[in-house]
Formats: structure tokens, sequence, C-alpha cells
């Protein structure tokens, strides 16, 4: 019985090309861009790359520090000295990496400039960021502390500097120093905002000293914790610290400060909301007007898809008429309809699963996110392609049924 | 022929209704799209102020907080540079335009107050990067050893703060504040000149109201000055980087240099705001496409489904135009609604000024942009079903069943 419901359903598919074609587009579109979507919000949440472990580690990354009177205020990315003080001595954390943001570099090679991005970094950065190495291994504390000028240098850096050859003890030159190559990653993507540089060298090879005594500067710190519940134990820690241990060098000028210590999701939600003067980031927020947008575009294909199904419908009363005059029960019409549905919701999920793979593919080249690698989510995908399956079911399947419950003689003359 | 049509539709006013509902959702989706073009459109025909061609950023890093000896370091710098052979001129200005970083700070005149960006500047700006004085006069050495800081505003902030009042010598500083003894009164800060709309962050950005206050190139100065900027002599390759970034790094070799023509500054803010307007226009367009595609196809099921109707009127006389007219206008009609129920929740994001995107003047042109193009669209859409319903035979139809 399947077998003959499949073979009607393709051939009915078969016959209003025009109409199947509507229908798979916007079933494959709007699995696409969901797709898409998630694809680009996992591999921002979960990266897979260096910060892997990145549902262990808080980021602490600005600051604010306010006058006596509060009239006067600086937000920045905290400087070394807070950090090295106020997280680097956090009790509750297992481990505790400090790192500039990501600079420009400029090299001159035989009158060729190459800009690349240059990240300062002490040793334990290397030991709660995953990076894949291809050459070497990475610098150390030591190399840190005796200001060694060493770096590690990504595939990318590698091709731009060395043409791809080994890079191992090979030196470069980059803003008037030279380092010598002690390792070579793989490429990190640039939505792994704590990972993501070409060159990676000692914080102590900068030119002047003087970042260790700034309270605002450019560092931000990692913060591994020990666990996951770990994670409150440290906020609470450092939100003491904040609240009442900052040492000031200059209370006169700056005498209140706040920060925090975000998981990935919370530092989105405060760049988006832009809620920078509490302790804990709002990501509510953030969460509603990513599902309240996804809805509304879900909103569009969904409505499509019924009035397609619905007209569809209408066009085959006479053929219910028949059926029904020929004696098939409702429930037998109504199992044709629903497989004719599957069948084409299956079609449509296999057209967007191969569309999405392509479209991450040609976003994934195209250099909108240097070095991303997206990933088709799964999960998501058997959501939209179950959220198709409902609104196809209830536009396809539920006017099928009305129909089938009318006399013969009134569904053979069409009267829906 | 109207009440007819009414008629018609009101028979099937559960499909015509979500249909409807297709075309007010896409007008939304249309309207959000154009709002975002639009505002920026309007952002772009406005002059920028300054020209940016040729003219390269050089950003200046001591490493530390800044000390008022640096100063000299800086001046020493720009005197350096401007030795150098493809540099024609020379000047200092603390934040470069094309970039986000922004200073602002409240400005007075009697009891009128607003928030303007400032910037600080040297006596070489003006003529370096075409700023038009409009009213009174740029920075010169006249204004050395002031004990005031000469300030020039553009037409923008004279708007806001002065109005129709001439702003030439009035003091725009902080007054000191009665309720708080300790908070004491800013330096002076005199009006000098007016400029023409300055638009630091590029074409794409809403105009604030802008001032420069003068730098004063001397010995020590209390005030910082990050970033000097030269114009090259035009055919200036990046090779010159190399030369320009040694010579910096003898003069200061504890600090960091980093050069950036401007050219290369606006074209990344530019990319950088118009990368999502690309995403979501593609989006958009894809999603107009589905919405056309499946208007077409009901509208097709529907006029084959009234065979026996149109060639009942055709028998009775009626001209293939009337037919075609018919169909289509059946399809206008049906989007009026939509774009009217669209435009009510449209015009509501102007009202509560939902965002910048969404002022009464890039409303009043994207809603005008989203009408043309949905009805366009409902057009396109009615073009083959109209024209198929003027190929029925009578004789088909009366022979129907």
């Amino acid at each position: 019985m399947l077998k003959n419901y499949v073979k009607l359903a393709i051939k009915v598919l078969l016959r209003r090309k025009f109409f199947t074609f509507i229908s798979l587009f916007g079933i494959s579109f709007t699995l696409i861009v969901l797709m898409v979507v998630s694809a680009f919000i996992d591999h921002l949440l979960k990266p897979s790359g260096p910060e892997k472990r990145s549902d262990n580690f808080l980021l602490v990354h600005m600051l604010i520090l306010k006058s006596p009177d509060r009239r006067s205020s600086s937000q920045s990315s905290p400087g070394y000295r807070f950090l090295d003080r106020h997280v680097r001595t956090l009790q509750s954390a297992e481990k505790v990496a400090v790192f500039s943001g990501s600079q420009k570099a400029t090299s001159f090679q035989e009158g060729r400039k190459i800009v690349s991005t240059v990240r300062l970094t002490d040793g334990v950065y290397w030991q709660i960021l995953d990076f894949d190495f291809l050459e070497g291994a990475p610098f150390n504390s030591a190399d840190e502390r005796d200001g060694n000028f060493v770096a590690v240098i990504s595939e990318a850096a590698r091709i731009k500097f060395f043409a791809g050859d080994p890079a191992l003890g090979r030196s470069i030159d980059f803003n008037g120093q030279s380092f010598r190559v002690v390792g070579v990653v793989d490429n990190v993507s640039h939505l792994e905002d704590s990972a993501y540089s070409e060159i990676w060298v000692p914080i102590s090879t900068s030119r002047s000293t003087a970042y260790r005594h700034q309270m605002l500067g450019e560092f931000d710190a990692l913060v591994l914790a020990r666990n996951r519940d770990g994670l409150a134990k440290i906020k609470e820690e450092f939100r003491a610290v904040i609240e009442s241990g900052v040492d000031f060098p200059d209370p006169k000028r700056y005498n209140w400060a706040m920060s925090g210590a975000d998981t990935k999701l919370e530092r989105i939600a405060r760049e988006v909301v832009d809620d920078h003067n509490q302790f804990e980031a709002r990501t509510g927020v953030l969460l509603a007007v990513v599902f309240g947008a996804m809805l509304l575009f879900m909103l569009l294909p969904a409505i499509n898809l019924i009035n397609i199904n619905v007209s569809r419908i209408l066009e085959r009363s006479s053929e219910i008429g028949i059926r029904k005059a020929f004696g098939a029960s409702s429930r037998t019409l109504i199992g044709q309809f629903i497989v004719e549905n599957v069948i084409l919701t299956a079609l449509g999920g296999v057209v967007g699963f191969v569309g999405s793979f392509i479209v991450l593919d040609v976003v994934g080249s195209s250099g909108l996110v240097p070095y991303a690698e997206f990933h088709v989510n799964f999960r998501i995908f058997a959501y939209g392609i179950a959220l198709i399956l409902f609104f196809g079911v209830l536009s396809g399947v539920y006017p099928a049924w009305k129909m089938s419950r009318l006399h013969p003689v009134e569904a053979l003359r069409g009267r829906a | 022929m109207f009440r007819h049509i009414l008629k018609l539709m009101w028979n099937k006013k559960r499909l015509n209704g979500l249909i409807i509902l297709e075309i007010a959702i896409s007008f939304l989706v249309v309207f959000a799209v154009t709002s975002v073009g639009v505002h920026y459109g309007l952002l772009y025909l406005h002059p920028l102020g300054f020209e940016y061609e040729n003219t390269w950023g050089i950003r200046m890093h001591s490493g530390g907080p800044w000390e008022p000896e640096d100063a000299l370091v800086v001046k020493q710098a720009m005197r350096v540079v401007g030795e150098l052979d493809p540099v024609e001129d020379v000047a200092g200005m603390n934040i470069a335009p094309f970039r986000n970083s922004v200073w602002s700070s409240t400005v007075h005149n009697g009891d009128r107050t607003t928030q303007a960006m400032f910037n600080r500047a040297t006596d070489g700006l003006a003529e370096m990067i075409g700023l038009q004085v409009v009213e009174g006069r740029w920075f010169g050495p006249e204004d050395d050893g002031l004990d005031w800081v000469p300030v020039v505003i553009d037409e923008q902030l004279r708007e806001e703060l002065f109005g129709d009042e001439d702003p030439l010598g009035k003091d725009i500083s902080e007054p000191e504040d009665d309720l708080e003894p300790f908070h004491p009164k800013d330096t002076e800060r005199r009006v000098v000149g007016v400029i023409a709309d300055f638009r630091q962050r590029g074409e794409l950005h809403p105009l604030r109201p802008y001032a420069f206050a003068r730098y004063e190139l001397g010995g020590p100065n209390e005030r910082h000055m990050n970033s000097i900027h030269i114009k090259v002599r035009p055919g200036t390759t990046a090779a010159f980087e190399e030369e320009l970034l040694d010579t910096l790094q003898a003069v200061a070799p504890t600090w960091e240099f980093s050069v950036k023509p401007w050219s290369d500054a606006r074209e990344q803010m530019i990319e950088g705001l118009l990368t999502p307007l690309m995403v979501m226009a593609t989006i958009a367009a894809f999603l107009m496409l589905m919405v056309g595609l499946g208007l077409l196809g009901v509208l097709w099921q529907n006029v084959a489904r009234r065979t026996q109707e149109i060639g009942l009127r055709r028998a009775m006389g009626a001209a293939a135009r009337r037919i075609h007219n018919q169909i289509t206008g059946e399809l206008l009609i049906i989007a009026s609604f939509g774009v009217v129920g669209g435009a009510l929740v449209a015009v509501q994001f102007p009202i509560v000024g939902a965002s910048q995107f969404f002022t009464w003047e890039t409303s009043i042109w994207s809603l005008g942009v989203s009408v043309v193009l949905i009805y366009l669209l409902a057009f396109v859409c009615a073009l083959y079903p109209s024209w198929f319903a003027t190929r029925i035979e009578p004789a088909d139809a009366l022979h129907y069943e």
C-alpha cells in the first residue's frame, strides 16, 4: 500500500512540476538560511579550534574606572597591571593567561609590504588554548620572563613570510624587531577572538615596559576553571575583588572600578546590548532578539508553503471525489496526502542539506570571516525539517481531510 | 467592476487572507532592508568635509601614559617626516578619521548645551586636507601663548549651539558649577572660526556636531597628540612605508608606530558597514523570489479553477483585455490590503524611534520604495496567469465537467 502511495506521490509531484519546484525552493531555501545562521552561531559559541575548552573558561575583557565624584569615567580593555594583580591572583582559578588584543604588524621583505596580526601573550596562554602545532612547540613562561625574542606563527603567516616552507628556527622581522620562529600552528578562525592571530610573541618583548603600570590598556585575561561548577566560584571571587579589593595607583583620579568575567555568550551579549556597567551581562535580551528574528524569518516561508499547499489541494478536489466515489475512506486519503508531503519535505531537505554545505563552503572560503570553518549542525537541521513537516502536514492534509468528509458528489464538483 | 472584484475576493476570504498576510510580511521585510539602504544612501550624499586621497595616518604610541615631554618627540617626528622626499605636507590630528573612536565633550553657550565630537589639530591641518572655512579663520601662529584654547566648530555645531547668533569669540567651555564647589571651570575654549560639516567617521555615519581645538606645537604639552598625518605625492606606493617607519623609529626607538592610508581605512569602514546590509539584502531578495513564485503558483491555480467563470464572461463578449485586467486587478487589490497592513506596522518604527535607521526622513523614502517594489512584484506575478486566463476558449469553458 505504502509503495502505491509513494508511486502516486511521485507521479503527482511530476505532473505539476512548477508547483513542486516552488514548494521545493521554499523548503530548501528556508533550511539553507536556518543552517547557515545556526552554523555561524555554533561557530561563535562552541568553537572547535583552540578555544575548544571555552565551556570551562571566562574572559576578563573590559574595565571601567570612575573618578571620586563619578563624573569622569574611562572604559577600555584592562591594563596589564590590573590583570596581573587582581586576576592572576584569583584563588579559585586553575590557570590564568594574560594576553593582548590582536594588533597590526608591518614587515617589509624585498620591498614587499606584509601586514599581519600579532598578539602578545604569556606562557600560560598556550596551556589554556589548544592550538594544533604543525611544527615545533609554544614558547613558555621562562621565555616570557626572560624576554626572549621568539614567535609562534600561523600557517597563513608561514605562507606570507616563507612561501609555506618549514619555518622552524628561521627569523621573521616586523615592526622593526626580529624574532626566531619556535612553532607553527594551524590557522585560527577570526571568530575565536581570544585565540585568533597570525603571530604570537611574549609580552615582555614589548619595546617599553610601560604596560606593567597600566590599569587600562589593551590586555585580556582568560581564567580557566577546574570544572564547570568552578565558573560560578571564580565569578564570585572576582566580584568581591572588584567591589572592594582593587588597588588604585592614583586614587584621586580613579577610585571606583567595574569589570566582569564573561563566558562566550555573555561577552557577545555585552557587546550587542552595550551593557558594560554591571558585573553580570544580560544574555536574556540577546537570546530573545535572536530567537525573535529567527521566528519572524520562518513565518514568511511557512505562510508561503501553506498558500501553495492549500491551492494544490483545491485543485485536486475532483480526484478526491472520484476516489471517494470508488470507496476510499478518509483515512486512506489522509495517508496518501501525508506520504506526499513527507516525500516533498524529504526532497526539499536533501536539496537544502546539499545547499547548506555549498553555501557554508562558499562563505568559509570567501574570506568574510578569515580562516573560519563552518559545520552543518544536524540538530538544527532536524528541527528545521520537523517544522517544515508540521506546516506541510497542517496545510496540505487538513484541507484534504475536510474535503474527504464531503459527499463525493460535492467533492467531484469542486466545492471545497 | 471594483465592487465585483471585492465580492469575488470575499467569497474566498480564507485563502485571500493568507495571501494578504504574506504580502504584508513581505512588505515589512522589504521595508526593513530598504530603510537601512536609504539611511546609508542619504548619508552618503552629504559632503564629507575633507579630502582623503593620498593622505596617510601615522599612529604613535609611547607605550605608556602621556608625558608632557612626549610632545617634543611628536614635534621632532613631524619635522623629520616632513623632510622626506614624497611627503608634501604634514600635520597633527589626534584622532584619525574613518575610525570608530571618538572623543566627545559637552559644549555650552549660555543656557544651551550640546554634546559635540572633539579633536585636536595643528595649524597645518586645514590646508592639508582641504577644510573649508566658512566664517572666521582657522588656527595660526597668532594663537601661540594664549591662556585660552582656540576652537573651530563646524556648521552643524554652530546650528545647534548658536542658531542665528554669531559664534565668533564666544566661550563654549563648561561654566563653573555653583552646586559643586570642587568642580573647577574648564580651560576657556573660544570659537575663532566655522568650517563646513566635518564627518570624522566617514560618509556612512550620521552627522554630529564637531569641533577642533588647537594643538600648540611648542614646548612640553600636557595634552596628547596620538597621530600625525602626511600628504604624499600622488603615486607613492606602500614601499615608502618602510623608509617612513625606519625614520620614525630612529627618532623614538622605544615608541611604536603604525601607518595606514586614509583611503584604506575608509574602504574598511564602508565595507564593515555594508557587508551586513548585503547579506540582509541577498536573503531578502531570495525571500521575495520565493514569495513571487508562490503568488504566481496560487494565482495560476486560481485561474485554472475558474475556467467556467472566465469562459462565461468571454462567451458574453468580454474582451481579452478586460479578462486580463480582472485577474491583475484582483491581485493588485489583494496586494493593496497587504501593503496597507504592512505599512501600518512599518510606520510604528519611526513613531517609536526604534533605531537610527527608522527616522521619518528615511522611512518616507523606504515606505515609497517598498510600496513600488511590492506592487511591481504583484504585477509581475500576475502577468502569466492573466495571459493564461485570456487564452481560455469560451467553448472549452462551457464544455467543462
